[in-house]
C-alpha cells in the first residue's frame, strides 16, 4: 500500500516537472518562431527556435525541481533510537592531499562518535592513492601522529584490533572506484556498511550514526546519501557558491528527491552504503577504447548509483540529514578545474547509457548529466545563429505586389522575444525568489542571519552569477570540444587553501575569453548592431574576465553570504580547528625530532 | 672537544631517526588493513555498439522529422 502510494506520487511528480518543462519549452520555441519568421520564415529561425526549446527546457526543468521541492512534505523525520548493531568502516580516499588536515578531519569525527559512546561500531580507513613519495612519506608520518593521538598503540597492547587503518597503493587503479574496491575486496567482509568521505569531508557523529540506524531500519536500502553543505570558504566566489548551496540546495534536493523515489543519486562521497550490495553490484568494468570516452569510468558514482538500482537496491538522498559537510573550490580556476573533470565523466555517460537492465530514471538522470554539460554549446550555437540571422536579414518589402497601392508594414514581433527573455530570466530568478519567501515563512531565514541578509546575499549571488555565467560558458565549452576531440583532461588533484589568486594567474587563465568577448562585441557591432544590447550582458563579462576571477578570488566576509555554520561553528568544524591548530605547533614532519645542534 | 661533541650529537640524532623510523614501520604494519576479502563480480554495462547504435540513430531521427514538420506547422499556421 504505502509503496503503490509512494509510487504514484513519484510517478506524478516526475509527469508534472517533465510536462510543465516540455510545455515551457515549446511556449517559448513558438513565441520565438513567430518573432523570428517575421520577415519571412528562413531556415535559420527554425534552428533557432529548437534552440530555445532545449535551452528553455532545460532551465524549466531546474526550476521545477525547486517547485517540487517546495510543494514536497517536509515533516520533520525523528531520529531512530534504534541500538547501533552494524559494523561500518569510515573510508577517507586520499590523493596527493595535505596530510595533516585530512587525518585532523578524521581526529574530528572520531571525537564525534566518542561524544556518542559509539566509537566501537566505527573503524576509519585512510585510502591513499598519492603517487608522489614525498607526499606519501609525509601521510605516514602524520598518520603516525594520528595513531598516537587515538592512543592506539595502548588499544594494541589491551589485546584489542586498531581501529585506524592506513594502506596506500602506489598505482591508482580505476582512481578512487578503484580505490573503494581495492578495499571491500581486502576487507570488505568485515563490516556491514561502509561510509564514504572524500579528503574534505566533515560529517558529525550524530548524522553518522543515525544514517547506520536509517540503513539498519530499511534491509532494502543500498545507499543512503546525505547533501553535504559546503563549509570554511574564505573567497567570494566560494562563500557566495557556499550560501547558495546552504540556501537554494536543500529545496532542491528535496524536489530531486520527490521525483527520483529509490533510484536516487551517488555524488561519491558523504554516503552510506551496504557493503554487500556495493561489492555485488558496483564492481566497475573499464570500458572500451581509450579516453575520454573509453577506459576508466571517471564519474563512477552516478553510474554505482544505477547498478544499486538496477540490482534491485533502493538508493535515496535524505535531505533532512543535517551535519554533513564539504569543502568547496574557492575561485573559478579551481571551479572550472573540477568542472572539465566532471565534463569529461558527464560525457563518457554516452557510453554507459545504454548499458543493460538499468533503470529508466537511471537512464534519465545520464541524460541529465550529458545535456547540463552540452547545454552551453546550445547557447552558444543560439547565440551565434541569432548574430547570423540578424546579418542575414532581408530588407523589409513595403510593395510585395508590382501594382500595389499601398504599403504593407511586416508586423512588428519584437514583443514575443521579449517576452521569451523575460521568461528565460524568471525561471532562473523566480525559483530563488520562491526559496527565498518560503524561507521567510518558515524562518529558515534566520539561519542565514534574518531576511535582509538572506536577502541581500541572493541578490548579491544573482549579480555574481550572472557576470560569471557568460565566463563559465566558455569554460564549459572548451571542456566540451576538448573531450569531443578526444582530449583526456585526466584526474588532477584538487587545490585546497584560501585560493586568492593574483591578476597575471586570473590574466593567463581568461585572456582567450577576452579575446572571444572582443570579438562577440565587434562582430555584433558591425554586422547586427540592433543586437548589441542584448549582446552586452555576455560581451562585458567575457571582455572583464579576467578581472571578474582575480575580484571574486578576493577574500569575503560575514555578514556577506552568512551561512548557519558561520553563526554557529558546528562541533566537527570546531573540533578540526582545534586538532589543526595543536598539531601545527608540533614539528612540521610529527614523528621526527626536531634537529639538535651540538655545543 | 667540540669535534667530540658533533660526532656525539650526530650519532644521538642518527640513533633517535632510527628509533623512530622502527617505530614508524611497526604501526604502519599493525595499521595495515584487515585481512576479510569480498569478491566483487565485474559489471556488465557494455552492449554491442551495433545493438545500442541502431535503434538510437533510428529515434535520433524520428524526434528530428518531428521537430522539423512541427516547426514547419507553426510557421505556417502563423
Amino acid at each position: 500500500m504505502t509503496r503503490k502510494t509512494l509510487s504514484g506520487r513519484v510517478l506524478s511528480a516526475r509527469a508534472f516537472a517533465l510536462v510543465t518543462s516540455i510545455g515551457l519549452g515549446a511556449g517559448a520555441a513558438a513565441l520565438f518562431l513567430q518573432f523570428g519568421a517575421a520577415d519571412g520564415y528562413q531556415m535559420v529561425d527554425g534552428v533557432r527556435a529548437a534552440l530555445v526549446f532545449i535551452t528553455t527546457f532545460w532551465l524549466a526543468w531546474g526550476a521545477m525541481q525547486s517547485v517540487e521541492g517546495l510543494l514536497a512534505a517536509r515533516k520533520p523525520t525523528a531520529p531512530l533510537a534504534t541500538l547501533i548493531t552494524a559494523r561500518t568502516a569510515i573510508l577517507m580516499p586520499v590523493y596527493n592531499e595535505e596530510p595533516r588536515a585530512v587525518f585532523a578531519r578524521v581526529a574530528a569525527m572520531d571525537n564525534a562518535l566518542a561524544r556518542l559512546g559509539l566509537t566501537d561500531h566505527f573503524d576509519f580507513a585512510i585510502l591513499s592513492d598519492t603517487q608522489s613519495d614525498r607526499m606519501g612519506a609525509k601521510e605516514e608520518g602524520w598518520f603516525v601522529r594520528l595513531w598516537d593521538d587515538r592512543a592506539q598503540t595502548a588499544r594494541k597492547a589491551a589485546g584489542e584490533t586498531p581501529r585506524f587503518f592506513y594502506r596506500r597503493r602506489h598505482r591508482n587503479i580505476g582512481r578512487k572506484a578503484g580505490n573503494i574496491q581495492d578495499f571491500l575486496e581486502t576487507s570488505g567482509a568485515d563490516y556491514d556498511f561502509a561510509l564514504i568521505l572524500d579528503a574534505d569531508s566533515f560529517m558529525e557523529g550524530a548524522t553518522i550514526a543515525e544514517m547506520v540506524r536509517r540503513m539498519q531500519a530499511d534491509p532494502n536500502l543500498g545507499l543512503l546519501q546525505t547533501l553535504p553543505r559546503i563549509t570554511g570558504a574564505q573567497s567570494r566566489f566560494g562563500r557566495a557558491m557556499q550560501f547558495a548551496a546552504g540556501f537554494y540546495s536543500p529545496i532542491f534536493a528535496r524536489g530531486q528527491a520527490a521525483m527520483q523515489g529509490a533510484t536516487g543519486p551517488f555524488w561519491g562521497h558523504n554516503a552510506l552504503v551496504r557493503v554487500q550490495a556495493f561489492a555485488q553490484s558496483c564492481a566497475l568494468p573499464e570500458l572500451s577504447g581509450p579516453p575520454p570516452f573509453g577506459s576508466h569510468i571517471l564519474s563512477h558514482d552516478y553510474v554505482e548509483a544505477a547498478l544499486l538500482a538496477r540490482a534491485g537496491w533502493s538508493v535515496r538522498v535524505d535531505p533532512d540529514l543535517g551535519g554533513s559537510y564539504e569543502e568547496g573550490p574557492e575561485n573559478m580556476i579551481d571551479f572550472a578545474k573540477r568542472d572539465r573533470r566532471w565534463c569529461q565523466g558527464n560525457l563518457q555517460h554516452i557510453r554507459v547509457i545504454s548499458a543493460p537492465g538499468l533503470k529508466a530514471w537511471s537512464r534519465f538522470v545520464f541524460f541529465q548529466g550529458i545535456l547540463s554539460y552540452i547545454a552551453p554549446l546550445f547557447w552558444m550555437m543560439f547565440l551565434a545563429a541569432s548574430l547570423y540571422a540578424a546579418a542575414t536579414a532581408p530588407e523589409p518589402d513595403f510593395f510585395p505586389d508590382p501594382f500595389q497601392l499601398f504599403p504593407v508594414f511586416p508586423s512588428d514581433q519584437t514583443s514575443k522575444a521579449v517576452s521569451v527573455a523575460v521568461g528565460v530570466l524568471g525561471l532562473l530568478v523566480f525559483p530563488k525568489i520562491l526559496i527565498l519567501l518560503d524561507a521567510a515563512v518558515r524562518g529558515r531565514v534566520s539561519q542565514f542571519g534574518g531576511t535582509v541578509i538572506a536577502l541581500r546575499g541572493m541578490i548579491r549571488e544573482l549579480v555574481m552569477s550572472s557576470i560569471n555565467a557568460p565566463i563559465m560558458l566558455m569554460w564549459q565549452t572548451r571542456a566540451v570540444l576538448q573531450v569531443l576531440r578526444g582530449h583526456d583532461g585526466g584526474w588532477p588533484a584538487q587545490s585546497r587553501g584560501d585560493g586568492r589568486l593574483t591578476l597575471p594567474d586570473a590574466f593567463a587563465a581568461g585572456w582567450w575569453i577576452q579575446l572571444w568577448g572582443i570579438a562577440v562585441i565587434a562582430l555584433t557591432y558591425s554586422f547586427a548592431a540592433s543586437l548589441m544590447l542584448w549582446v552586452l550582458p555576455i560581451g562585458i563579462p567575457l571582455v572583464l574576465a579576467p578581472i571578474v576571477i582575480w575580484v571574486s578570488s578576493q577574500p569575503s566576509k560575514p555578514p556577506v553570504f552568512l551561512t548557519p555554520e558561520e553563526i554557529s561553528l558546528p562541533q566537527v568544524i570546531a573540533d578540526y580547528r582545534m586538532i589543526m591548530s595543536k598539531w601545527t605547533q608540533t614539528a612540521a614532519d610529527p614523528i621526527v625530532p626536531a634537529v639538535k645542534i651540538s655545543a | 672537544m667540540a669535534t667530540r661533541m658533533i660526532i656525539h650529537g650526530s650519532s644521538s640524532f642518527l640513533s633517535d631517526a632510527l628509533a623512530v623510523e622502527v617505530r614508524k614501520s611497526a604501526i604502519l604494519r599493525d595499521a595495515g588493513l584487515p585481512d576479510a576479502p569480498l569478491v566483487m563480480p565485474r559489471q556488465v554495462i557494455e552492449t554491442s555498439r551495433q545493438g545500442a547504435v541502431r535503434p538510437a540513430a533510428r529515434g535520433l531521427n524520428l524526434i528530428l522529422s518531428l521537430f522539423a514538420q512541427g516547426f514547419g506547422r507553426t510557421a505556417r499556421g502563423r
